[in-house]
């Protein structure tokens, strides 16, 4: 009954294209129709939440009295007095220097040459990518291990070469370098998108310039970089967001009783236990905002960037 | 008139009637825990127990082994908190919350005689005058030590009247080298707050003083912690973290399991891991002290939500779980010391047969009761341990000298305390 009705209803739309219901004007309709569910969600679990969370910023919320209104306490004693956090935005800003230049490189190299035709080459693909499926909280446990002092894997590898290793993660200087390592242990994501974006490359590019008589060096700083730098500009993108909320692998170290605490402390962990240890969650609240407002300013600096090296296909050059 | 009277009666026999059968009604309880899997079913016997004892009252055992704090508070905030929950040093971040009923007038209308079933036990339980919970487990940190070893550097056992002197000799003795290479060690410990923070109290010193100031600036503070540390990078008695991560392990209980170590600090739950050790003979003292004794009493207590439904079947609970009977259970099943004091000075928690298969100075528990530390238990507990543990942590890597340690401690403290 409800059905035929309905059909009714579009037959009779349909055959009154020239009201107010015409084809686009119901294009628009139906789309508002199916996007429903997730404009709502959007604005329910999303930006509901985001809102509500820059009023708790100004205030001192213990998660069960009412929120009491301190205006900008919470930023003014994030930035003048709370030694920890200022431990945590360096911490945070060294360790993402560091990894993502880091990331881009080698991500890149190991694209290069995972890209060879070699017999058993999809082998090596596997075995790059695999460390990326282990959850983080098995990587940190295992190279809890390889950072092991004296007979840790690494150490007894530098020890071949005549190098005295340092106690990774219990030197307050080493802490965040074995961090990086650990994260680059995962670089198999990048590499699966620069890998895709390689054997897009027309292979005519390669074709021409070897006509021309290239090398293999300029095929790839020519071609293939340039080619690939839309790919490149969206792996530094999602590995600056990445590295600027790093949680697990400092959450879980530092649940180690001898681990450095602050020198291994960064922005997202210190949140947590703002909020769900130590019940303070107008101050996390902050904290979330002052993130909110890092990452937003380095994503804008690369969009800005990308414009200079950045190189569309169908895109003449500015 | 006496029709009247007779309605009267009526009407109030119907309204006894009806508000006996509410007693009656079914009621259930949920109760929280945390521990180990044996833990949970030492909870399980004891529930069966006051089941028995209260056949209206249903009591469901909520475990939660990890993360405790964060899963109670989630419940509490969604409205859906147990009835009883088992809380231990982070109490009164939820007594200070309005989210604990005060048991100050069940106890008074039940009769209950705290001192002369907890001793002191209960005052750490105490925020603002009121009591938030009754001590259900609980025990001093005593010391292990590995008897061969004493025996065959022909040493005194450790005793109550042991001063840093004598554990210090003992230590040096105590602790084999190869070479360069420490074969057995005299003491372990590191950075755990019950260790250092013992031995601050062992030399007059405090976290917080009699007002709630931090006191990590006094000299005996600083002495305290200079010594712990000297333990580690002078004497070179005890491991240093770094020597922890090359034995692939966090902890003395196991080092002193394997024997490689004559001493270590902890507490009553590690006679049930030494048990079945073969090969390794040890026995249990109280721990020393210097100009004053001090250790740490580990333990819980059992706690009602304010938001609970049925709050005076609830306190029915918890009093007969602290009660002789349902205490028992805990010794008999070598789960842990019980708070109870009867029971705890009862033969069979000293005899220790239930849990120990040897015979073992199990009144070090009882000669350890007046070197108790009063913990300093704020309601930011959990923060307090954060910042401390951050600082501490580069002191025992030997990253910062004492004096910046201390000053650090104490004007982080002072800023989280204000």
């Amino acid at each position: 009954m409800a059905a035929s009705q309905a059909g009714l209803k579009q037959t009779r739309l349909i055959t009154r294209t020239g009201g107010w219901l015409n084809a686009s004007r119901r294009e628009a309709l139906w789309f508002y129709l199916i996007i429903s569910p997730w404009l709502v969600g959007l604005l329910l679990l999303l930006a509901g939440p985001m809102l509500y969370s820059i009023y708790l910023s100004f205030t001192d919320w213990n998660l069960f009295n009412a929120p009491e209104w301190v205006g900008f306490d919470n930023y003014i004693r994030l930035f003048t007095r709370d030694r920890t956090f200022g431990y945590a935005l360096g911490n945070t800003f060294y360790y993402t220097f560091l990894y993502v230049p880091l990331n881009i490189v080698l991500s890149l190299g190991i694209a290069y040459l995972l890209n060879k035709r070699l017999p058993g080459i999809r082998l090596f693909r596997t075995v790059i990518y695999l460390p990326y499926v282990v959850p983080v909280v098995a990587t940190t446990m295992v190279f809890r291990w390889v950072f092991a002092p004296d007979n840790g894997l690494l150490n007894s590898f530098l020890a071949l070469l005549g190098i005295d290793g340092p106690a990774w993660l219990l030197t307050p200087e080493w802490v965040k370098i074995a961090l990086v390592i650990m994260s680059l242990w995962g670089v198999g994501s990048s590499v699966v998108f620069l890998l895709a974006g390689m054997q897009g490359i027309p292979a005519e590019l390669y074709e021409a310039a070897a006509i021309d008589g290239a090398s293999e060096r300029q095929h790839f700083f020519g071609i293939t970089l340039p080619m690939l730098s839309p790919v490149i500009f969206f792996n530094m993108i999602m590995s600056i967001i990445a590295s600027l909320q790093t949680f697990t692998q400092v959450y879980i170290l530092n649940a180690e009783p001898n681990t450095p605490g602050n020198a291994i402390v960064m922005i997202i962990p210190y949140l947590f236990d703002n909020a769900f240890r130590f019940n303070k969650m107008g101050y996390a609240s902050a904290i979330a905002w002052v993130l909110f407002v890092i990452i937003f300013a380095f994503t804008l600096l690369v969009i800005r960037s990308s414009s200079a090296w950045v190189f569309y296909e169908n895109e003449m050059k500015r | 008139m006496r029709l009247r009277m007779l309605a009267l009666l009526t009407i109030s026999l119907l309204l006894l009637s009806i508000s006996m059968v509410a007693a009656q009604e079914p009621v259930t309880l949920r109760l929280s825990v945390w521990g180990s899997l044996s833990d949970q079913e030492a909870y399980q016997a004891r529930i069966d127990l006051a089941e028995q004892q209260f056949p209206n009252i249903t009591v469901e055992l909520l475990y939660t082994p990890d993360d405790y704090d964060q899963r109670i508070q989630t419940m509490m905030a969604g409205g859906d908190a147990p009835d009883i929950v088992q809380l231990a040093e982070a109490i009164h971040g939820y007594s200070s919350r309005g989210q604990l009923l005060a048991l100050d007038e069940m106890i008074a209308s039940a009769g209950l005689d705290m001192a002369a079933r907890f001793g002191t036990n209960h005052l750490q339980y105490q925020y603002e005058g009121s009591q938030y919970a009754l001590p259900d487990r609980g025990g001093a940190m005593i010391v292990y030590y590995n008897t061969d070893m004493f025996d065959a550097a022909g040493l005194e056992y450790p005793n109550a009247s042991w001063t840093w002197e004598n554990f210090l000799a003992a230590a040096q003795a105590l602790t084999v080298r190869e070479g360069d290479a420490v074969t057995q060690y005299g003491f372990a410990a590191g950075g755990w707050w019950p260790w250092w923070m013992s031995f601050i109290y062992q030399n007059s010193g405090a976290v917080l003083d009699e007002s709630g100031a931090p006191a990590f600036n006094s000299a005996e503070a600083a002495e305290a912690l200079q010594f712990y540390n000297d333990l580690v990078y002078t004497y070179e008695v005890a491991p240093s973290p770094e020597d922890y991560a090359n034995l692939g392990t966090n902890s003395p209980d196991p080092l002193f399991a394997q024997g490689k170590v004559a001493m270590i600090m902890t507490g009553f739950w590690n006679i049930a891991s030494l048990r079945d050790v073969p090969d390794l003979n040890w026995d249990i003292a109280p721990v020393w002290g210097n100009t004053a004794r001090g250790t740490v009493a580990f333990g819980s207590g059992l706690a009602i939500t304010s938001s609970s439904a049925h709050p005076e079947e609830a306190f029915q609970i918890i009093s007969f779980l602290t009660d002789e009977a349902a205490q028992t259970v805990i010794v008999e099943r070598g789960q842990d010391a019980p708070a109870n004091v009867a029971v705890l000075n009862s033969n069979l928690f000293l005899s220790g047969e239930t849990f120990a298969n040897r015979d073992i100075y199990m009144e070090a528990f009882g000669e350890s009761a007046d070197a108790i530390i009063a913990l300093p238990l704020i309601p930011q507990w959990n923060e307090m341990q954060s910042v401390m543990s951050a600082t501490l942590d580069e002191y025992f890597l030997n990253a910062i000298d004492t004096q910046t340690a201390v000053e650090q401690l104490q004007a982080d403290l002072e800023d989280l305390l204000q």
